[in-house]
């Protein structure tokens, strides 16, 4: 627009003082394309101006009136020695001022532009876009003081200051303060509204012509309708189009009344959503990266340089979600079929079925899956209420990536341990600082399906002592693996444990369960190295009530090929499942006749091993006794004193417990 | 068989308490009692000692007057032969220290039997000062010293001392006649920029006064001290050695008041 009214200007033979983007850029040029837009470029005087002045001007202020001076009554560029007969500039920055300018200068022509949110917003955060200066970082802090003198709701910005809240804030503010100036000045304000221009491209050019009062046919073919209207990547997750439901409510509801139909505000609204919740192709939000340390100028200027750093190998790896496309060609039939349109309807509001649920997400250096994770967590079609990501005091880039992502997404909360305390206790401390009702768990190197957290919530009925869960894909390279959890589906809790007895790949990856019955049944152990998660489904089968799950298909998808530790002593191995095992077996639901077959089942891999038919010894030797040593072996197994003895002493322990028994029932 | 008392002080640090009771767990020689002193904490840590059940052999959840007010309570009820202090967020290298020690300590000899400690974000041994200069400060790491049980309670810590209390201690060991031992076994790994006698003007200036009444007399505590403190300002603040050449410790001290703020800033 900027450059086609500097050629009807330039056609009509005028003189022109050009000013691009003052408050930014030190850019004199009626074409905004060719300047390299990096250091060289900044307008020290007007970056100065910009942070002298408030955000929102209504009249005369010492430094701004000098700086529109500069703008409005300077000499000729070219021609110090004379005036020009015009002058053009582009603003950004300025929205809240306009009735500065206008007090100062009554004759002012504003073209005041006004787009929807999602676009206006998802332009602001993204690489190449010098909209993204629009909303500087360094004016959170004044936007939100005079927002707030202003008597604008301020709740929600918070400490993640990058997030879309803030700019959801300030792009409210600044298009209704656009709209109030245009109705107050109807002869200096030209309200253009981009939906309009998508809508009848020639009429607005032919309004706006008549605007400045210079007319020529050549502006029909200088911007087309394209312009701008394209969604190449999306820097908005599904979290941030929640979000913005308000100010798409406000925009198509409001905003556009007089520009279009009910009909057709709700058919605009539908497809803008449709653009980005359909197939756009995701890019990390650049706005304020790098810890806040840079602006996009500074790491455009770096990317270009080849200069390195977390932020930009971060925005350089793929984040995409999950292929489904890709997973249905793989599995075929095994995956019913999904929707991944989330379901928004533009003019409703959202149903609450009051149930809230929160996210753990458990990080030790997935530096390059936690990302992915994260986002997973943000594409969610219900969005977690909260989401707390427990670095496990991690020795890659995770914790800088964590941070950076952190900054965005208001619900995150970052616990960075100083002290590496395994995963199940990490767990343990996401999940207390969580305030939900209910918790779902994600590894570094999962991602969550995209209707996850929907799917199990539907499931979980409100009912605290269901356990909701979903299968898993698993992607190795070139295979794919689905561990479905069908055996589990529709369970007793009882019928969930003699599922999960004997059979350690039965536990769902996936689950979703309330905090109160993950603390009553006594939350992960602190001290069990290996199938810890294992351990803790048995203990919850125990007590839960129906396992649940919503459909046939993954709620999560695992980056690797197996939960197995690698490079673990086989023997330490059996010995943890045959401990397990014998512990849990006091939650045994009913009669002993299939213990053996359960223990057998599950040893088969460890079956000749030493410590394997030590145990087999000692639980066939307590049966014999109708089980009632079962409980008494458990917890001479649970003594601290052979936590850490080797195996060997350990299946002593074990022999040992058994000869006491034949003692006693030779002495008998 | 020699058994140990492990000694463990704590007040809201849950995740430093599970981290060090992991390391403890893990010993392959349990011929130990692992004693938890917890000063009331309100974040949750007390509930996560009681989880840990009858794995802890003595806890004791109460208020307490400062570290070593906790520590001495945790004292009195050891009953083993040898004690090591290892407070929250302090952990044993690895699994076989305990099996190690009780290899290498001569239980008829060995008073105060001391190893090395890990930096917990270097992996690098911390340096303490050469034997020879015990009386000046610290030649080894308390969470890496296992000192005689009867001793220990019969001298316990000088709770008038803030920070250098166990520094007071071993002096106080020394002059009873103690028997110490160095050895180069790496006993455990410690957050060193943490805990209470972290700033090294504190540390210095806390231990001054006591150093220069157990010592002054035999040692050249004053003039060691200065020198330490010059050394340290010169180096911080990039000063020119005649400038601090002539000045006094309290001089020196008003110095680094005045210039500390100016580098922070």
């Amino acid at each position: 627009m900027y450059q086609q009214i500097s050629k009807l200007l330039s056609i009509s033979g005028k003189t022109v003082n050009y000013r691009y983007e003052p408050y930014l850029w030190n850019i004199k040029s009626a074409i905004a394309q060719g300047n390299p837009y990096d250091m060289s470029q900044l307008h020290h005087y007007g970056l100065w101006a910009h942070k002298k002045t408030p955000l929102f001007l209504d009249g005369s202020h010492p430094v701004h009136d000098r700086f529109l001076d500069h703008l409005f009554d300077e000499p000729c560029d070219d021609k110090p020695s004379m005036a020009p007969d015009a002058y053009l500039t582009k603003v950004i920055r300025g929205s809240g001022r306009l009735r500065s300018y206008l007090a100062q200068y009554p004759d002012l022509k504003i073209i005041a532009c006004i787009r929807n949110p999602l676009d206006t917003i998802n332009s602001s955060l993204g690489m190449f876009s010098f909209f993204g200066e629009e909303f500087h970082a360094d004016d959170r802090d004044r936007f939100r003081d005079e927002l707030e003198a202003r008597g604008g709701d301020v709740s929600e910005l918070g400490d993640a200051r990058l997030s879309v809240e803030w700019y959801a804030a300030w792009w409210r503010a600044m298009t209704d303060e656009t709209i109030a100036v245009a109705n107050d000045f109807p002869d200096n304000v030209f309200l253009f509204c981009h939906e309009a221009f998508q809508k009848d491209t020639d009429a607005m050019l032919g309004k706006i012509m008549d605007f400045v009062g210079i007319h020529n046919i050549g502006m029909m073919s200088g911007l087309s309708k394209p312009a701008g209207s394209s969604v190449k990547a999306t820097s908005l997750t599904l979290r941030d189009i929640h979000k913005l439901e308000p100010q798409m409510q406000h925009y198509f509801g409001t905003i556009l009344e007089d520009q279009f139909d009910p009909a057709e505000r709700k058919d605009i609204g539908s497809r803008v959503l449709a653009r980005y919740c359909r197939g756009a192709r995701f890019s990390l939000p650049i706005a304020g990266g790098d810890v806040g340390r840079k602006t996009p100028i500074q790491l455009r200027e770096m990317i270009m340089t080849k200069r390195r750093s977390p932020f930009l190998k971060m925005l350089g790896q793929q984040h995409d979600s999950i292929s489904i496309t890709e997973l249905r060609r793989h599995f075929g039939t095994g995956i019913e079929s999904y929707d991944d349109t989330p379901e928004l309807d533009l003019l409703q509001s959202r149903q609450s079925d009051g149930l809230t649920i929160g996210a753990v997400v458990v990080c030790r250096n997935h530096g390059s899956t936690i990302v992915q994770s994260l986002l997973s967590c943000l594409n969610q079609t219900r969005p977690f209420d909260e989401i707390v990501v427990v670095n496990d005091r991690s020795q890659d880039e995770s914790r800088i990536l964590i941070k950076e992502i952190a900054q965005r997404y208001s619900e995150i909360r970052v616990v960075d341990l100083h002290l590496s305390v395994g995963e199940g206790a990490a767990c343990n401390m996401g999940v207390q600082a969580l305030t939900t009702d209910y918790f779902t768990r994600l590894d570094g190197d999962e991602i969550f399906w995209p209707n996850k957290n929907a799917m199990e919530a539907n499931t979980l009925a409100d009912d605290l002592s269901t356990v909701a869960h979903s299968d898993a894909a698993v992607v190795d390279g070139d295979n794919y693996t689905m561990r479905n959890t069908k055996n589990l589906d529709g369970v007793s809790g009882g019928d969930a444990w003699k599922v999960l007895i004997s059979n350690p790949a039965a536990t769902p990856r996936s689950m979703t369960l309330s905090r109160q019955l993950f603390f009553d049944v006594g939350s992960y152990s602190l001290t069990q190295t290996h199938y810890a998660h294992w351990e803790f489904c048995l203990r919850l089968a125990a007590r839960s009530g129906i396992w649940r799950r919503p459909r046939m298909q993954p709620g999560v998808v695992s980056l690797k090929s197996d939960r197995l530790p690698v490079g673990v002593n086989e023997g330490i191995l059996a010995r943890n499942m045959s401990q397990i095992f014998i512990q849990s077996l006091k939650n045994r639901p009913d009669d002993y006749d299939s213990v053996l077959a359960d223990y057998d089942a599950l040893m088969a891999h460890h079956a000749t091993r030493h410590i394997a038919r030590a145990a087999r010894g000692a639980i066939a030797r307590c049966l014999t006794m109708n089980g009632e040593r079962l409980d008494a072996l458990a917890a001479h197994l649970q003594r601290r004193d052979l936590n850490a003895v080797p195996n060997l002493a350990y299946a002593t322990a074990l022999e040992s417990f058994e000869a006491h028994d034949s003692k006693v029932e030779s002495n008998a | 068989m020699i058994r140990f008392s492990i000694i463990t002080i704590t007040r809201n640090d849950v995740i430093g308490i599970v981290r060090t009771l992991q390391s403890v767990f893990a010993q392959t020689y349990q011929n130990f009692e692992i004693i938890v002193q917890d000063g009331a904490s309100t974040d949750g840590t007390s509930a996560v000692l009681r989880d840990f059940g009858d794995w802890i052999d003595d806890l004791a959840i109460e208020p307490d007057e400062g570290i070593y007010d906790a520590m001495n309570k945790a004292l009195r009820r050891a009953t083993g032969d040898y004690c090591i202090f290892m407070n929250s967020s302090d952990c044993f290298a690895n699994p076989e220290v305990l099996e190690k020690v009780a290899q290498r300590i001569n239980a008829e000899v060995h008073d105060i039997w001391s190893g090395l400690v890990l930096d917990n974000d270097t992996g690098v041994v911390h340096n303490y000062w050469p034997e020879d200069e015990y009386w000046i400060g610290m030649t080894f790491c308390h969470q890496a010293v296992f000192i005689r049980t009867s001793l220990m309670q019969a001298l316990e810590y000088d709770t008038a001392y803030r920070i250098c209390a166990d520094l007071h201690f071993f002096g106080r060991a020394r002059k009873a006649g103690a028997s110490f031992k160095s050895n180069d076994l790496v006993i455990s790994r410690m957050p060193l920029t943490d805990g209470v006698s972290s700033d090294f003007v504190d540390c210095l200036i806390d231990r001054f006064d006591m150093l220069d009444r157990e010592w002054g007399d035999t040692f050249p505590v004053r003039e060691r001290i200065t020198q330490r403190l010059a050394e340290y300002l010169q180096k911080s603040y990039d000063l020119p050695k005649d400038q601090l050449a002539d000045l006094s410790i309290d001089e020196m001290l008003a110095l680094h008041r005045t210039m500390l703020p100016l580098q922070r800033a």
